[in-house]
């Protein structure tokens, strides 16, 4: 029964990322990743016992164990993934709002202190 | 000694929810022709409302976006027009004195290598401040002063004034508070000659209240410290 309930978990994973993926810039090797962990849960939920080999074999005591660790790594991954993503988008918007800040200002005061090239200011 | 004019200097005075502005505005003398408020976002129109009613110009933030942020679109608005050849920050909330933004301005036009002048109330005199805010301000001291490897009295004054140069490739991309050390680091990695001019900071009720807290105070130092890790200052 789980074993269904977890395949369909991932089904469902891969038809929404494939679903999102013609407006994402991601880049090559994430989506390498994002494959290879698919990939590696439809192996894990077939052939659990695969798993605790794994994991003898690189000095983890239990299949669960990797797992858990497998995917701490993936969220820390993810959370700096995130971060960065929301940093750029703040340095956008700064720069949106700066220009609208300036144009608005010029308009107002005219002449004098004229939008000249705004863009090399930045 | 000749005498200073003032016609080619823009104060920069970023606005957020301060019911101060107009007093700020009105306490500066005639003789500086340009007083740029930028409002940083501010709910409402209530703040926009009175800097235009005030002789300032006003450029505004459709919203909020931080007072390094608010700093650089003041620098940029000022940049456009021609006649300006100095910038000074100047605070919303009435710590500064307009004679000490005077003594900046003839300290800088009188040394033509310099190029910004920063104010420092540990050199003048700091009024009714907090043993607290003391502690913290020595601490954020030692830490910039590591930081950006440029050794100064106070690190965190908002009163300074800077020539076009420095102007020019300011660009700070802090967001808050964190823009004061940011600019020290500039400073530091664009090697601009830079000088100390005591100040006097007076601590009203008001400005207590809107003042850095110890909890900025680690938001900057994180913010920094990132910065300073990933590379991003150059």
């Amino acid at each position: 029964m789980i074993k269904i309930l977890l395949l369909m978990l991932i089904l469902v994973l891969a038809i929404s990322a494939l679903r999102i993926k013609s407006g994402m810039h991601s880049g090559a090797l994430k989506k390498i990743g994002f494959i290879v962990l698919l990939l590696g849960g439809i192996v894990a939920t077939l052939e659990p016992d695969l798993v605790t080999r794994v994991a003898n074999a690189v000095g983890v005591g239990r299949g669960t164990d990797l797992v858990f660790y497998v995917f701490a790594v993936a969220f820390l991954f993810q959370l700096i993934n995130n971060y960065e993503g929301r940093k750029r988008n703040n340095e956008k918007i700064t720069e949106l709002a700066r220009r609208v800040a300036l144009i608005e200002a010029s308009e107002r005061y005219g002449e004098e202190n004229a939008c000249q090239d705004v863009s090399s200011s930045f | 000694m000749k005498k200073v004019t003032y016609d080619d200097v823009a104060i920069i005075i970023p606005v957020y929810r301060d019911v101060m502005v107009r007093e700020v505005v009105d306490a500066i003398p005639k003789k500086f022709t340009t007083i740029i408020c930028v409002d940083d976002g501010s709910p409402g129109t209530d703040v926009s409302d009175e800097i235009l009613s005030t002789r300032a110009k006003l450029v505004r933030h459709p919203v909020n976006l931080g007072q390094g942020a608010a700093i650089q679109t003041g620098v940029d608005f000022a940049l456009q027009n021609k006649k300006i050849n100095y910038f000074i920050t100047f605070d919303a909330d009435g710590q500064h004195r307009v004679e000490d933004v005077q003594r900046l301005v003839k300290r800088i036009k009188s040394d033509a290598n310099l190029d910004i002048v920063l104010g420092s109330r540990f050199l003048g005199h700091a009024q009714n401040i907090t043993w607290s805010k003391h502690a913290m301000l020595k601490f954020a001291i030692v830490f910039s002063n590591i930081i950006s490897g440029i050794r100064l009295t106070d690190t965190h004054n908002g009163l300074r004034v800077f020539n076009r140069k420095v102007a020019n490739n300011l660009k700070i991309h802090m967001p808050d508070f964190s823009h004061a050390s940011e600019i020290l680091i500039k400073i530091s990695a664009n090697n601009w000659k830079y000088a100390e001019e005591p100040v006097t900071i007076l601590y009203s009720e008001h400005s207590r209240k809107n003042g850095q807290s110890i909890v900025n105070a680690i938001n900057i130092a994180f913010d920094v410290l990132l910065s300073k890790i990933s590379g991003k200052f150059k």
